[in-house]
């Protein structure tokens, strides 16, 4: 609710303070489709940066993109007649310029990390305020703008080599804002250039509209890197939900097994002791109700297991893929021949992923599709695990209809994968999955 | 080759077995049951570092072993078991059943594996009368 409050005050005395600035600039023989470019240029920043801001307060890129769309406005009044308004105006009117560097260093954190891009910073504040001052003393340009140029040169410098050192995963939200910085960097040292070389008003005029164009496509950058960022926390973070799930089957399976199975299991070697220490001569009635109890407590063993399975087997765990789908084949009740097995280890999601989509699969093949034989090849290739089970029943299964497999769409999805169910009238069913083995790169590849 | 020597030589009181498991109550189980059937426990041990030591002093024609031990697993016992002269036969046991461990009894020189819940006398037996 505050920070709404600041947000919508800074939004009225941001437009007021525009508006108030454009018109001094058009007061003092600005052209008027001069001051409507920079007015759209810079509202674009003070009202992007705001809206971006409400939406993730945390990031600091939308605040300094607000403080670069207020600051924009400021040069403006080096028009304007008060002296003490137009030295304030003279002298900080590369403000924008300043915030601007320290947006773009700092994205996508909101922070300007490492000595270098802190220097750059603290050199454009330094130099481009000292440049305006000696520019009010003296009337003379040429520093501001050589200082200008050099920022410039820097921060062009500086984002290769922050792309480059950029993780992968990185990269990809980077690259958006990145390339409409470069475009600007160019354009404004092509405007600064020019005006150090001293061409017409006309040209100038032209340039600063043609730099102020170059200037709007780094919040259209930031916007369409900032999707791209969260689009890939999205997918991380479902990743990391497949994994933490499967780890509290996984230590539920154990628990399981330690508990009740254990109990499950001394009860039923007891009473196998007891019914031997009992010998052959005792009453047909106990032999009876001790051979029933022992039948039951099996049936309740071999349901325990089946249930400790079903969460997350042991064998899985223990042995991966190449321990794990034999047993599956082995246990479907159409008979499965298996034609690829990778006999390495692949992280833990990846390895649970696939086992649910093979046991689904020949489930499915087993209940509804009246095949006669199944085949099951597992396979990595471009470190892609690529699983398919192919019957020759009746085929017609639709992914969509409530079967298991539905449910192993977003399963699978979320590791970054594909899951695929190519089932025509008559033509048996194949259930092909791919999975990148490292392809949400918060996962670690397990040995 | 030493497996027709278990059926030929035998304990005055039965076959000789060492039994290692980190469970004391399994063990007792074990040792009560088996007892009664054939078998004599001149051992016991509650992990594998324990189960060769007693093994290498005792010198048991059958060793029953856990799959799950605090410092390792049973297959790398019965491994370790496997490069002695007269090793004994090695019967691999857990709660959990036969698939759980599916690739290392594949590759296992044990001589078998028998969940407890289906452990006796007759079964132990009948994997020691197997050929390996």
């Amino acid at each position: 609710m505050q920070g709404r409050g600041i947000r919508w005050s800074l939004a009225v005395v941001g437009l007021t303070f525009a508006v108030a600035s454009e018109l001094i600039q058009i007061a003092h023989g600005a052209r008027p489709e001069r001051s409507m470019i920079d007015l759209a240029v810079g509202l674009t920043y003070l009202l992007g940066g705001l809206s971006a801001w409400g939406r993730q307060p945390a990031n600091r890129t939308w605040k300094l993109m607000t403080g670069v769309g207020l600051a924009w406005f400021i040069g403006n009044l080096a028009a304007s007649d008060v002296p003490l308004i137009s030295a304030a105006g003279t002298v900080l009117a590369d403000t924008d310029a300043i915030l601007l560097v320290a947006l773009v260093l700092a994205y996508p954190e909101g922070r300007v990390e490492g000595l270098a891009d802190r220097v750059i910073v603290a050199f454009a504040a330094a130099g481009l305020t000292g440049a305006n001052v000696v520019f009010l003393v003296t009337g003379v340009a040429a520093p501001a703008l050589l200082l200008g140029l050099i920022v410039t040169g820097a921060v062009g410098i500086r984002i290769p080599i922050r792309w480059y050192q950029a993780p992968r995963a990185r990269r990809r939200a980077l690259g958006p804002p990145l390339l409409a910085v470069l475009v600007t960097i160019a354009a404004v040292a092509v405007a600064i250039v020019a005006r150090l070389l001293g061409v017409g008003e006309d040209a100038a005029s032209a340039l600063l509209s043609a730099r102020d164009i170059g200037v709007l496509a780094i919040p259209i950058g930031f916007v369409v890197g900032s999707f791209q960022l969260v689009e890939d926390e999205l997918i991380a973070s479902r990743a990391r939900i497949v994994a933490a799930a499967d780890e509290a089957r996984r230590r539920l399976e154990r628990d399981l097994h330690d508990g009740a199975q254990q109990r499950f299991v001394a009860v039923s070697v007891a009473l196998r002791i007891v019914r031997s220490r009992l010998g052959p001569g005792i009453d047909p009635r106990v032999a009876e109700g001790l051979d029933a109890a022992t039948n039951e407590l099996r049936a309740g063993i071999a349901d325990l297991r089946e249930l400790a399975r079903g969460l997350h087997p042991a064998v899985l765990t223990d042995e991966g893929l190449a321990g794990a789908l034999p047993a599956l084949a082995d246990r479907s009740t159409v008979p499965t021949r298996i034609v690829g097995m990778p006999d390495c280890r692949l992280p833990a999601p990846v390895e649970a992923t696939a086992y649910f989509v093979v046991s689904e699969a020949l489930t499915n093949a087993g209940r509804h599709s009246r095949a006669t034989e199944a085949s099951l090849r597992a396979r990595i290739a471009n470190g892609v695990l690529r699983v398919d089970v192919a019957d020759d029943g009746i085929g017609g299964a639709d992914i969509s209809a409530g079967t298991g497999l539905a449910g192993l769409v977003d399963r699978v999805e979320a590791l970054g994968g594909d899951l695929r169910v190519v089932s025509p009238p008559g033509g048996g069913t194949l259930v092909s999955a791919t999975i990148p083995l490292a392809g949400t790169g918060d996962l670690e590849v397990v040995g | 080759m030493g497996r027709e020597l278990v059926a030929a030589v035998d304990h005055p009181s039965g076959t000789t077995m060492l039994i290692v498991d980190d469970s004391e109550a399994f063990r007792m189980q074990a040792r009560a049951m088996l007892e009664g059937e054939g078998f004599a426990i001149v051992a016991e041990a509650a992990d594998a570092a324990g189960g060769l030591a007693a093994w290498l002093t005792s010198r048991p024609q059958v060793a029953l072993v856990d799959v799950n031990l605090p410092d390792g697993d049973g297959f790398a016992l019965a491994a370790a078991l496997e490069g002695h002269a007269g090793a004994p036969v090695v019967v691999l046991t857990s709660s959990r059943e036969a698939g759980a461990y599916r690739l290392r009894l594949e590759r296992t020189r044990a001589a078998g594996f028998i969940p407890k819940d289906e452990l006796s006398g007759p079964a132990i037996r009948a994997l020691i009368a197997r050929p390996a």
